[in-house]
């Protein structure tokens, strides 16, 4: 007769006798998977227990009173509990047995152990529960198991979620592959890791492991340094790179030039400042070196290169604007094709298109002349030498009161020393801004400050600018607020913070309120958990404005970071709050903080690309922008693609400047929707049905997909994984056209160089050859814009569907006595088709100058500088001839690059380009500013 | 007379005509039969695709539909039906060597096939077999399918021995498997392999085992895979009589809510005969009205009748009695016959009536397992009696009461009315002086909670009803894009829109 029940053992556990009660738990423990249900009852539970607690019995069947009160948790599904009576079991628990119980306690365990030291670290120290003694012998059991099977990248991910940077380290130093497992480390560090502070320790501890392993791994250690905001540190290892050898002082132009790329504006300046304390009394060669490296900390020239990057490579396709320009017709269009002209030619510094048009141009009166003369700013971005001469006709003149162009003079002036201004112009900034006698130049000074002054933490500057906020003069304040944010960006300045909120809650201009919104997210830009108080704070106001102050602000203290619970945040507001415009903000901020992983961000906003609310469908559709810009990701064009149809106006306006972000720089062989897209605006721009709101994105869209002369793109990182400061805020600032749209030019700022440029130890480009291993045709320029035939049919045939059928009706009856009338209708209609015949002229020019058959070949030879698309930059070699060189750090990188050059002929150097082409030197080459037009206000 | 010619003249007629005609009838019903087969191993071969795409697309919900399929295919599950997809679909020498020890020699039935029927199944299988080979082996979600099938056609031919023997291999294959894919199979899988050992008369060494299972489903959150092995072991426990274990387990689980609804049923069953046998009356019948709730409408006669026994019994044991429409129903008119007699006798009080009842039908109880419950009824039908006699006399000596009781002891009468005052079945007073029953006024039940309550209880059952509902729907993924319709569309119907507008206003002009 089988057992079929256990009450005889349990019984056994009322006996006085510790031996019969420690026979039963070994019954018990035997016969478990059995008969839990019938130990499962709370009184034998607590008798385990007691038994397990009492100093009377012997330790181990202590122990096993325990396991067995573990096992009957377990079987409860109580793991908390059963855990801790696991951990009680001590060595009777055999972590070697395979049985699910032992892997699911150990699973248990090591997220517990994770989740006790995660808040115990981020609470004070000594304030959060210290964790077990017990757990952490347990997980240093396994930790010890992964060391013996060699799973360093197991125990790597263990030390960094159980934020033990003992285990980290042991990780890359046990491991036979240091240099691997450090930059397995860093991507980890850099991608996984939120916590700030944490986040430091684990880029400290990289950092001395990188001086310890020979040679010294000093790109990467010097990523690691800007990560931490350690300027001193920086400063110190470029002193002593200088003092050594040559190659070691390319090696620190190297690191200058990452530094520009990475750092913010306040971080170099501490750089430089140290830097220049220690080569004060070097000795001549370190000197001479000493002042490259400054110029190169001073961006001046990466700006310039990028600037002859730019120029050299410009491609822009004027057919394109041209087309344009003659289908718009009211004032919005030609507002937006100014702003697309202005992308397309971003950096480029060619405008032509402009001075071609001047009558046309005149056309745009008030603010629409303001942005004009601003777009101005974005075409020079980065052209930096003589400002003041080149703007001379648009800046204000003593005594007269200000003009809409004065006042976007200074923007413009602002736009083209963006996060870059030097001392002279923010003085001149500055000066105007006080001389400035009506809200329209103060508007534009406030801005143009702003802009140049981005990010100096200059507090003369901010007091200036709070100045005009207190004006409380709409225009002026609005402008003033947002030029506060950008001084401040990513301060976390307590005083602003208070300074902000304060007038946020006086002020009754909503144009303020919406600035100071602005303003308070850049100001907590990239500050993590440190705006969460803030972030809190603001959510709870009642007024709408400051509730998406607190969405931008998750945006942007959170951009990058993929925080979980800060997305969460987002997408609750997203769906529950009662604002439209709130929750339109709190789904574009999604796109900010995913834009490290583009590929999650279309399924986190595929069911909000659908949602009912008209706002939250924009907000899907930028968000992906955003997020996935420059990508050409196949889910986002997905998504985006069947709301192009999408039934209200600026739905469709979001999509097409998204899609166009998107798209950026692709050609039908990388995305192969992109040619039906860039159809799809130009339908939209030639429809006469098409809303204008529409139109005004499409047009935006043919200006970004072409920015730059196809020579930039958008990308929120840099190519180290760095959050690129001026994209964040240029695309955040941008998407504030909504409410303003001069606003719009900011994205000029979000717009990189997508370049390969090798340098010398002279700093300049030597005449060199990349090879790209990829056909040619897969990464070449979109072709040019082609005529198209049927052009003048269709228009017929659209005035034809204009007249009703109610009139053809009465046409038909009266069609004697009308006969005038009707005449009279068809030469009206017929009118459009005159502007047609002018296109094909030029476009049968441009045909002949663009028509080259090349034979298909398997790789393609481009010279220094070279536009290198960064899919491109995986399959870049240097070619056979350029041997003599060797790149400092791998060329697939892009960007920047010094050459070591292992030859000492002088002659080969001398294959500088710098006096040919339109080059920046040249002054006489350079295009002339456009002359000033005349307006008709 | 002339009716009755009517309806008989047809039937030898038709007997003619089926005896003409016999042999084609015969080549009809094989063609029938032969159709059928095809159908069904087109139905099979649907099945196994729909699982390879789930394990491609690592989507368990896809499985579901192939499992839930098989109730139905079982119906047309034979022998020449099995061989034919084993042998399609089995590449692996192996698998068709193991497969031919339960559904006989593959190879020689190959060649007695007629080939120019079955060629283009061979081409359409042999593309299907490629796909569900990954290097040589079978995809382990469909060698399992193919082994169910084989074990529900073992069992249903009785073949219990052999049964048991592909049960066994089979569970082994489900348990190395790991993929979440596998667990709507595993579940069936569990139900077959339980079944197995109970028709071999081994359930009861199983229970470890199960348990060990459960446990393990518990933990991958499988909840089909739950339900199931929760009611193998219920099963288990109450065939051996071990409520109290039974009851144990079920207390300390959490059954899983959003299985289907056979589980449910199952469950609930078993539920109410545990709470039955352990006196919870009341829990029992709601248990059980759950269970008759949860059958499916059609079919599960037997399943309906067993319930309907036990919600009967219940019941009776609460003191209330059943509806006689019930009785009356179709399905449950002849199995129910002793039920009715039992609660003709309680209705009416009678213990002599009663006692005779449960000689006449005591092994039918016993088959049914409700001996031991209507044994307690005893007493009921005394209470109801003391009932009755209460709400018609408001004063009635107690000797009359033991004469309408037919008790013989008038003391008996004395404790027996005491004890149903005390238990509040009946609201009186025994007078001792004068040996007399008084009734008290009946309370207006409506000036009390009671109607609150119920109705409470109603709209609480309607509501989560309704939750449960909306839980259930579930639309198809992306299925709303289909219809929206295109710009040019929008612009053409907002221009009619507009045309319409101009032309109703210019309508309304003319009228002017």
């Amino acid at each position: 007769m089988p057992l079929t029940t256990a009450t005889g053992i349990l019984a056994m556990l009322e006996e006085k006798d510790p031996k019969l009660k420690g026979y039963a738990l070994k019954c018990m423990n035997r016969l478990m998977d059995e008969y839990w249900p019938e130990f499962a009852e709370s009184e034998f539970i607590r008798k385990v227990e007691i038994f397990h607690e009492s100093n009377v019995y012997p330790a181990e069947e202590r122990q096993l009173a325990a396991l067995v009160a573990a096992k009957i948790y377990y079987n409860l599904n109580s793991m908390d509990q059963a855990l801790h009576c696991a951990l009680g079991a001590g060595s009777v628990l055999d972590l070697s047995e395979r049985s699910e119980f032992v892997r699911t306690m150990l699973s248990y365990c090591i997220d517990m152990y994770v989740k006790q030291r995660q808040e115990s670290t981020e609470k004070k120290q000594g304030d959060g529960p210290v964790s077990d003694p017990r757990l952490e012998k347990l997980v240093n059991r396994l930790i010890q198991q992964c060391f013996e099977h060699h799973q360093y990248k197991q125990a790597m991910g263990l030390g960094i979620e159980a934020r033990r940077l003992d285990v980290f380290e042991k990780a890359i130093t046990e491991s036979g592959d240091q240099r691997n497992m450090l930059g397995y480390g860093m991507r980890v560090a850099m991608a996984l890791v939120q916590q700030r502070q944490f986040r430091t320790d684990v880029f400290s501890k990289l950092v001395s492991l990188y001086v310890n392993i020979q040679p010294p791994d000093y790109i990467n250690m010097v990523q690691c340094l800007i990560f931490m905001e350690r300027p001193t540190e920086v400063a110190e290892v470029l002193a002593r790179l200088l003092e050594k050898s040559d190659e070691q002082r390319l090696m620190a132009y190297q690191l200058a030039f990452d530094l520009y790329e990475n750092g913010t504006q306040q971080f170099l300046h501490t750089v430089r400042a140290a830097l220049r304390e220690k080569t004060t009394g070097a000795v001549s060669a370190a000197k001479e070196a000493g002042d490259k490296l400054d110029t190169i900390l001073s961006g001046q020239l990466a700006i310039q290169l990028h600037l002859q990057f730019l120029i050299r490579n410009n491609k822009a396709d004027l057919m394109i604007l041209k087309q344009v320009k003659d289908v718009i017709r009211n004032s919005v269009s030609h507002n937006a094709t100014i702003i697309a002209n202005a992308f397309m030619h971003c950096g480029t510094t060619s405008d032509t298109f402009l001075r071609d048009n001047l009558e046309w141009l005149g056309r745009a009166t008030n603010w629409a002349k303001f942005s004009a003369t601003a777009s101005l700013g974005v075409i020079h971005h980065g052209h930096e030498k003589d400002p003041l001469k080149l703007m001379s006709t648009y800046l204000p003149k003593d005594g007269t009161p200000g003009t809409y162009a004065e006042g976007g003079g200074l923007y413009a002036l602002g736009l083209i020393h963006a996060n870059h201004g030097s001392q002279s112009i923010i003085e001149y900034l500055q000066e105007q801004l006080t001389a400035a006698n009506n809200d329209i130049l103060k508007h534009g000074g406030c801005l143009g400050l702003g802009l140049a002054a981005m990010s100096t933490g200059r507090d003369d500057i901010y007091e200036a600018l709070k100045g005009m906020l207190f004006q409380d003069d709409a225009i002026t304040g609005e402008a003033a607020a947002v030029a506060m944010g950008l001084v401040m960006l990513g301060s976390a300045n307590k005083k602003a913070i208070d300074d902000m909120v304060l007038y946020a809650h006086e002020t009754q201009h909503e144009k303020i309120l919406r600035g100071l919104a602005v303003g308070l997210a850049l100001v907590m830009f990239g500050r993590l958990e440190e705006a969460d108080t803030l972030i809190l704070q603001l959510s709870d106001d009642k007024d709408p404005i400051m509730r998406r102050c607190a969405m931008y602000t998750i945006a942007m203290a959170y951009c990058g970071s993929g925080n979980n619970e800060a997305i969460r945040r987002l997408l609750h507001v997203a769906v529950s709050d009662t604002d439209n415009d709130v929750r339109r903000s709190a789904v574009i901020g999604i796109g900010f903080l995913l834009f490290r992983h583009p590929e999650q961000c279309p399924s986190a906003v595929d069911l909000l690309a659908e949602s009912y609310n008209p706002h939250v469908r924009y907000g899907a559709a930028l968000a992906l922008g955003i997020a996935c810009a420059g990508t050409g990701s196949r889910e986002a064009i997905a998504i985006l693609e069947p709301m192009l149809n999408d039934t209200v106006n600026y739905v469709r306006q979001g999509v097409y400047i998204a899609s166009a972000m998107i798209l950026m720089q692709h050609n039908e062989e990388t995305a192969p929707k992109s040619k039906e897209f860039r159809e799809k605006y130009k339908k939209a721009i030639e429809d006469k049905h098409e809303d204008v709101m529409a139109k005004y994105g499409a047009i935006l869209a043919l200006g970004i997909i072409d920015a730059g002369g196809r020579n930039v793109t958008i990308s929120a990182q840099t190519r180290t994984g760095h959050t690129s400061l001026p994209t964040v805020v240029g695309l955040f600032v941008f998407t504030q056209f909504w409410y303003w749209f001069p606003f719009a030019h900011f994205l000029s700022m979000a717009f990189t160089p997508t370049c390969l440029i090798a340098l010398n130890k002279d700093l300049k480009m030597p005449k060199i050859n990349f090879k790209s291993n990829a056909e040619p045709k897969k990464f070449a320029y979109p072709p040019p814009v082609e005529e198209k035939q049927s052009k003048t049919v269709e228009k017929v045939q659209t005035a034809v569907l204009s007249i009703t059928a109610k009139q053809r009706r009465k046409d038909e009856l009266k069609k004697m006595k009308e006969e005038k009338s009707e005449d009279k209708m068809e030469v009206e209609e017929a009118a459009p088709e005159a502007v047609a015949p002018a296109v094909p002229v030029v476009e049968k020019m441009d045909e002949d100058v663009v028509k080259v058959e090349e034979p298909p070949k398997d790789y393609e030879i481009l010279v220094n500088p070279a536009r290198v698309m960064n899919a491109q930059l995986r399959v870049m070699t240097l070619t056979d001839d350029s041997s003599r060189y060797r790149p400092l750090k791998p060329i697939t990188t892009g960007g920047i690059i010094m050459l070591a050059d292992s030859s000492s002929e002088a002659e080969t150097i001398v294959e500088n380009l710098a006096a040919s082409g339109p080059k920046y030197e040249g002054e006489e080459v350079e295009p002339s500013p456009p002359e000033p037009f005349e307006y008709d206000e | 007379m002339a009716a009755v010619m009517e309806v008989d003249n047809p039937e030898p007629l038709k007997n003619g005509a089926k005896e003409v005609n016999g042999e084609d009838a015969l080549a009809k019903a094989a063609a029938e039969k032969e159709n059928l087969e095809t159908t069904t191993v087109e139905d099979i071969k649907d099945f196994i695709k729909l699982l390879e795409r789930a394990v491609t697309a690592g989507d368990a919900r896809l499985v579901v539909r192939p499992v839930r399929g098989l109730a139905y295919i079982r119906k047309n599950l034979n022998v020449a039906v099995v061989r034919r997809v084993i042998r399609g679909v089995c590449i692996n020498k192996d698998d068709k060597i193991y497969f031919a020890q339960f559904v006989g020699d593959l190879t020689v039935d190959d060649s007695t096939m007629d080939d120019s029927k079955k060629s283009p199944y061979g081409s359409v299988f042999q593309k299907l077999a490629n796909t569900i080979h990954k290097q040589g082996t079978m995809i382990p979600e469909v060698n399992v399918y193919l082994h169910l099938l084989v074990l529900i056609h073992l069992l249903d031919n009785g073949k219990n021995a052999e049964a048991l023997a592909c049960a066994d291999t089979l569970m082994g294959k489900v348990i190395s498997n790991t993929r979440r894919t596998m667990d709507p199979l595993a579940a069936r899988v569990y139900f077959l392999y339980a079944r197995a050992y109970e028709v071999n008369g081994r359930l009861s060494s199983l229970r470890r085992f199960l348990l060990c299972r459960l446990r393990t489903s518990t933990l991958r959150q499988d909840e089909e895979g739950q339900a199931t092995l929760i009611n193998a072991l219920l099963r288990s426990y109450i065939q051996d009589n071990l409520y109290d274990q039974a009851e144990k387990l079920v207390g300390k689980l959490s059954y899983p809510e959003s299985v289907h609804n056979n589980h449910l049923a199952r469950f609930q069953y078993y539920l109410g005969r545990i709470k039955a046998t352990k006196l919870d009356y009341s829990e029992a019948h709601q248990h059980l009205l759950q269970a008759s709730r949860k059958v499916p409408t059609h079919g599960a006669i037997g399943f309906k009748q067993t319930v309907q026994k036990w919600l009967v019994t219940v019941e009776l044991l609460l003191g209330d009695i059943p509806e006689r429409s019930m009785f009356l129903e179709k399905e449950y008119r002849k199995c129910l016959v002793p039920y009715y007699q039992v609660t003709l006798a309680i209705r009416a009080g009678k213990l002599a009536r009663f006692n005779e009842t449960l000689q006449t039908y005591t092994e039918q109880f016993k088959k049914d397992e409700t001996y031991s419950l209507i044994v307690r009824l005893r007493h009921n039908v005394i209470k109801t009696g003391i009932r009755t006699i209460n709400s018609a006399y408001s004063r009635i000596s107690v000797v009359d009461v033991a004469k309408k009781l037919q008790l013989e002891s008038v003391e008996d009468v004395y404790f027996i009315l005491a004890k149903a005052i005390s238990e509040r079945a009946i609201e009186a007073q025994l007078l001792a002086d004068s040996g007399t029953l008084v009734s008290k006024e009946n309370v207006n039940v409506y000036a009390t909670k009671d109607p609150f309550v119920a109705y409470d209880k109603r709209i609480k059952f309607c509501l989560e009803t309704y939750d449960q509902s909306v839980k259930a729907m579930r639309f198809p993924p992306k299925s709303y894009h289909g219809d929206l319709e295109t710009a040019e569309e929008r612009r053409e119907r907002e221009q009619q829109e507009a045309e319409l507008a101009k032309e109703i206003a210019d309508e309304e002009d003319d009228i002017l």
